[in-house]
């Protein structure tokens, strides 16, 4: 009996010993990041108001702000690598770049290589009415304004059987359509927030949810410990309800 | 304990009704054949007036006999009369001689019975049939042979069902050549091998050559060769005489079907270059068969239009080539439905949702092929 206790406790020890100087000593990645001293940050600039290329060529946007918050906070240098989005995640594995910052979707089924951040946005559908007046109710039958072809127009296809699609051609022909005409539509939120205020709109409830998150390469535990703890210190703050009113506007 | 008592001892009764429970169950497992959970279903006909309305399906990856007869009943109620499918070689002989068809015979099955006319997509190199740390588009000269051994075996077990066949995929991308340089010449032999595999065994069946990505001198590298020179090197090693047909793969990108045809211009009506390069290369007999083509609505990506362009730039792709293409028995295009989200740009190319909700452009499309009914 007391050798089988000895073996299990040196097994034990052992098992520690391998994880504190082997296994837990391979991942300096952190400590590499603060020795280079800059934060570089994966975005696919295409996407406004999260990140797009200005007359100037400079990148610009909601994760430009949230981005430079993050380094900042961590003590690092900013650097952004303007990568089309199908390659953001290869960059991410392959350690080009430490962090992916470009209203990412979440996707379960990477979390075996990827450590995501709570959601900073979430878009998706949402309907969208004149401000001032309440969603539809559950039995509305009327005209309810989508772009043509979209996921909005299969979405009330497909959910909405009773009511009456008229279809545009364009988010903002519907957020147009409805400033006019008053009534109901369905659009983006991201497309939304920018718009609905001027127009004399508002914004209902989400018809479908998309997330947006911070994702770090979940291999490099300390790095992405590091940016995650920092990262939910920034959006606790009052920086980040300024930048969100910057980017997105009051309605969101 | 005499026996009667042990009968009369309610634990033991209990164990004996357990045991004749059992005894039971396994009879009547024994006795019956289980009814299969998805049936064929009666044979069905192609729908609507545009017999040139075709799909690339992407059932490769597709595990669920449901599913797979599910889309392939969606792709026939669209109206479509074709589908394009792809059978790696590497799925069905996983093994030197050993095969496993069971895959491809159900896709088969299905598509026949929705009344679809199947194009055989044939690639995909096994583990052991190429060099160690190898890409699957890699096949070496020397194993050219054995991929003309499956298209044999392919033909074999599919005769009359299958009468259309592309052979590879691109080959003049790096990427679908073993990220080697593109080799027209290599092209051409391999396409000659498996032509006349397949002709040997099904001398109706046609076989299709080419299948190029759509690439533009301009845009020409050691990734991609441009596939008018390619196919000029390809004519002269002789692949044109290996071909019935030539599969062509039409994006428009950015820019609507009617947009003007030119050398340098990659479009939905680059496939009339290619058309007037067979003619001035003396094969006009030869058809052109677009395997692949469309437009992308993904809200990021670079070379997308909104989604009403798309619909309406598929659906007068669709007419365009019916009106002005006599030479081209149908057009294909890609994808029509994932068998799970790609989370990219790539789900945007798609009719139908994973979980088969019907995007805009199938109803579109479906009025399109079906308005005669």
């Amino acid at each position: 009996m007391r050798r089988v206790a000895f073996v299990t406790l040196a097994l034990l020890g052992a098992s520690l010993l391998y994880y504190v100087f082997v296994a837990g000593g391979e991942d300096d990645s952190w400590d590499r990041v603060r020795e280079r001293g800059r934060l570089r940050v994966g975005m696919d600039a295409s996407f406004p108001p999260f990140e797009v290329v200005d007359a100037e060529g400079q990148v610009q946007g909601l994760d430009v702000d949230l981005a430079d918050a993050l380094a900042r906070r961590l003590g690092l240098q900013l650097e952004i690598a303007n990568i089309a989005f199908d390659g953001l995640h290869d960059a991410l594995a392959g350690g080009e770049v430490d962090v992916l910052i470009s209203a990412l979707p979440y996707e379960a089924q990477r979390t075996q290589d990827v450590r995501y951040s709570t959601p900073y946005f979430v878009d998706g559908l949402v309907w969208v009415h004149a401000a001032g007046t309440g969603e539809p109710d559950a039995g509305y039958s009327g005209p309810v304004v989508v772009e043509a072809g979209s996921e909005a127009a299969m979405l009330a296809r497909d959910r909405l059987p009773q009511v009456t699609t008229v279809e545009v051609m364009s988010e903002g022909e519907v957020l147009a359509r409805l400033a006019e005409t008053g009534g109901y539509g369905i659009v983006t939120r991201v497309s939304a927030c920018a718009l609905v205020a001027d127009q004399g709109l508002a914004i209902g409830q989400h018809l479908t949810e998309a997330p947006y998150a911070v994702a770090a390469n979940a291999r490099a535990s300390r790095l992405a410990d590091e940016i995650m703890s920092t990262l939910a210190e920034v959006l606790e703050s009052d920086e980040w309800m300024a930048i969100r009113r910057r980017w997105l506007g009051e309605a969101c | 304990m005499p026996p009667f008592s042990l009968r009369r001892d309610p634990r033991v009764q209990r164990r004996w009704l357990l045991r004749a429970l059992a005894a039971g169950a396994l009879g009547l497992a024994a006795g019956s054949t289980p009814l299969p959970l998805v049936t064929l279903g009666p044979q069905r006909q192609p729908l609507g007036c545009a017999p040139h309305v075709g799909v690339h399906t992407r059932l490769t990856d597709e595990v669920e006999e449901w599913k797979i007869k599910r889309t392939l009943e969606m792709v026939r109620e669209m109206g479509a009369h074709w589908a394009v499918e792809y059978f790696p070689w590497a799925y069905i002989e996983s093994a030197p001689g050993r095969f496993d068809w069971s895959h491809s015979d159900l896709v088969i099955a299905h598509a026949l019975r929705q009344g679809l006319q199947v194009v055989a997509r044939l690639g995909f190199v096994p583990q052991w049939a190429r060099p160690a740390d190898t890409a699957t588009s890699f096949l070496p000269q020397e194993r050219y042979s054995h991929f003309a051994s499956f298209c044999t075996r392919f033909a074999q077990r599919y005769g009359d069902r299958v009468r259309h066949y592309i052979v590879w995929n691109e080959p003049n991308l790096a990427l679908e050549w073993g990220f080697r340089d593109p080799d027209p010449e290599g092209y051409a032999l391999l396409l000659r091998r498996c032509y006349s595999a397949i002709k040997e065994v099904v001398p109706q069946a046609q076989v299709l050559g080419g299948a190029l990505a759509p690439v533009a001198a301009a845009y020409a590298g050691p990734l991609a060769m441009g596939d008018l020179p390619f196919l000029a090197r390809a004519r002269d090693a002789g692949a044109l005489e290996s071909m019935d047909a030539l599969a062509v793969h039409a994006y428009g990108w950015s820019a609507p079907p009617a947009d003007e045809p030119g050398p340098d211009r990659v479009n939905f009506r680059r496939t009339e270059v290619l058309r007037s390069f067979l003619v001035d290369s003396g094969a006009a007999h030869l058809p052109v068969m677009v395997t692949e083509a469309g437009w992308n609505d993904h809200p990021r990506w670079t070379r997308a239009v909104r989604p009403a362009q798309r619909t309406q730039y598929t659906r007068d792709a669709y007419a365009l080539a019916a009106e002005r293409w006599p030479w081209c028995p149908f057009v294909a295009m890609w994808a029509f439905r994932y068998p799970w989200p790609q989370n990219s740009y790539q789900d945007y190319f798609s009719f139908v949702t994973p979980d088969f909700l019907a995007r805009p452009i199938y109803h579109a499309v479906q009025d399109y092929a079906l308005r005669c009914r």
